[in-house]
């Protein structure tokens, strides 16, 4: 019995897959397209995302939902990411260096309602590699460990990862509500 | 201060504002119609794709092998349910035929009539466990009580002694006729043709069948396949052709042979050998 429900189940998820690949190979491939500007990078980053999604087939619920397009946008954006980052590794080792120095992390007291407009600003200017990491937390609830299989790092450089998009999210807020002010 | 999920009202705003922009970002993307139009995915793609796919469906059904393997409460407790209820349908089946079997036996034996009583017992049992005990849908008798028949060798197969009784092919108001348009290897199928010259109705079992004449008496050939007959009513002045396909017996065109069926409790049938039917079809061609 445990085995015939367990066919089911895979049958199902297969179906859900290729229906995901259907219906949205292109929109992926045009997301990951912008990001990357060449069209074999871009398709590599959908390839890598379905592969990446096999394995999180469980968090689609509905294939047709807007929800579904925008966790399958997460997932190639980041791997679009990923892909420029091979490209060009020396260039994150640079940022790393520099982001290392900083303050402490008060992110919490600027996210208010006060400050949404200037929020809005600000994660629409926030890096990819970091913007990922906060819609995969916050909007799809996944776990570090989660989150690392998917991006293909370990939960402690999830965390990493996402202890460094804070920092940067709260230095640009500083700076927007800074501008706010003198405008 | 904590939230249901965990987050806290900056990050629920947080959450907000992010789904807020990636809907934004996503509102300039054209439909995917319009991307296929201009896009076409390199061959290399496909395949890898393919491969995807192919990788896919054994991890997909790997994982979820495992993950049914490991204890969950509730598929256990659902398994348990299952097995119980199946469990106490099927005792209740046993138990039902077991009675039906014992009080079967028991007016068997009353009534005096158990000379065949292994055979009826086993009916009995079977009908009662199925629920199918009316007289009107019963097969034959002959069907059920072909075990003690005696039997001889006809052309590699067994075949068993038919009742010896004058088969009559006209019955008050019911003819029987054996045809076919040109018998030949190509052409097995053979016709029954039952006609109702009276003006009641009457049943007749659609399964014919057909018996050889062996020396002492009719034998009944055994179908290469059994087929399950029904009692079919034929109307006041119609008649109907019931097929009979000679390629599902095993047979020898020089003997002779007869076609019986049952229209009520009275067997019916028509006898016919190759050669005359044969002969009669050529003359009707002449004709």
């Amino acid at each position: 019995m445990f085995l015939f429900l367990a066919l089911l189940d895979s049958m199902e998820e297969q179906e859900k897959f290729t229906e995901l690949y259907q219906h949205y190979r292109h929109f992926m491939w045009y997301v990951a397209n912008q990001k990357l500007q060449d069209d074999y990078l871009a398709e590599d980053a959908v390839q890598e995302a379905f592969l990446a999604l096999t394995r999180h087939l469980d968090k689609v619920e509905d294939v047709y939902s807007p929800r579904t397009k925008k966790f399958l946008a997460t997932i190639v954006r980041s791997k679009a990411v990923d892909l420029l980052r091979r490209q060009k590794p020396e260039e994150e080792f640079v940022e790393y260096l520099a982001k290392e120095s900083g303050s402490a992390d008060i992110l919490e007291q600027y996210l208010t309602k006060e400050n949404y407009n200037c929020l809005i600003s600000c994660i629409l200017e926030l890096d990819d590699s970091y913007r990922v990491i906060f819609e995969y937390k916050y909007m799809y609830e996944l776990s570090d460990a989660q989150i690392g299989d998917i991006l293909g790092i370990s939960a402690k450089n999830v965390n990493v990862r996402y202890f460094r998009a804070r920092k940067k999210l709260q230095e640009m807020i500083l700076k927007e509500g800074d501008r706010f002010e003198r405008a | 201060m904590k939230e249901h999920n965990g987050f806290s009202a900056g990050e629920e705003l947080l959450s907000q504002v992010l789904e807020e922009c990636l809907e934004e970002d996503l509102s300039f993307v054209p439909p995917e119609g319009e991307i296929a139009r201009g896009h076409r995915f390199s061959d290399n793609f496909e395949k890898k794709m393919q491969n995807i796919f192919d990788d896919s469906s054994s991890h997909i059904q790997k994982k979820k092998i495992q993950r049914h393997f490991l204890p969950s409460y509730r598929q256990a407790a659902a398994c348990i349910l299952v097995f119980v209820v199946c469990g106490g349908l099927f005792y209740y089946m046993i138990k039902d035929s077991v009675k039906s079997f014992t009080s079967f036996d028991e007016e068997a034996s009353m009534e005096g009539i158990a000379e065949d009583s292994s055979e009826e017992v086993t009916a009995g049992a079977m009908d009662a466990g199925n629920g199918l005990a009316e007289e009107d849908n019963a097969a034959p008798a002959s069907e059920t009580e072909s075990q003690n028949e005696q039997t001889k060798d006809y052309c590699g197969k067994t075949v068993y002694l038919a009742k010896q009784q004058e088969v009559p092919d006209m019955l008050e108001n019911i003819t029987t006729l054996v045809n076919c348009p040109v018998l030949d290897e190509e052409n097995t199928i053979l016709y029954l043709t039952i006609g109702n010259t009276g003006e009641d109705d009457f049943q007749y079992w659609s399964q014919c069948e057909l018996e050889v004449w062996l020396v002492d008496g009719w034998y009944r050939i055994p179908l290469e396949q059994q087929e399950e007959g029904e009692w079919i009513t034929l109307k006041a002045g119609m008649a109907v052709d019931e097929e009979v396909d000679l390629a599902l017996y095993q047979i020898d065109c020089s003997a002779k042979y007869r076609l019986v069926t049952y229209v009520g409790e009275e067997l019916l049938g028509a006898e016919f050998t190759f050669e005359e039917t044969f002969i009669k079809t050529m003359e009707e061609l002449e004709e």
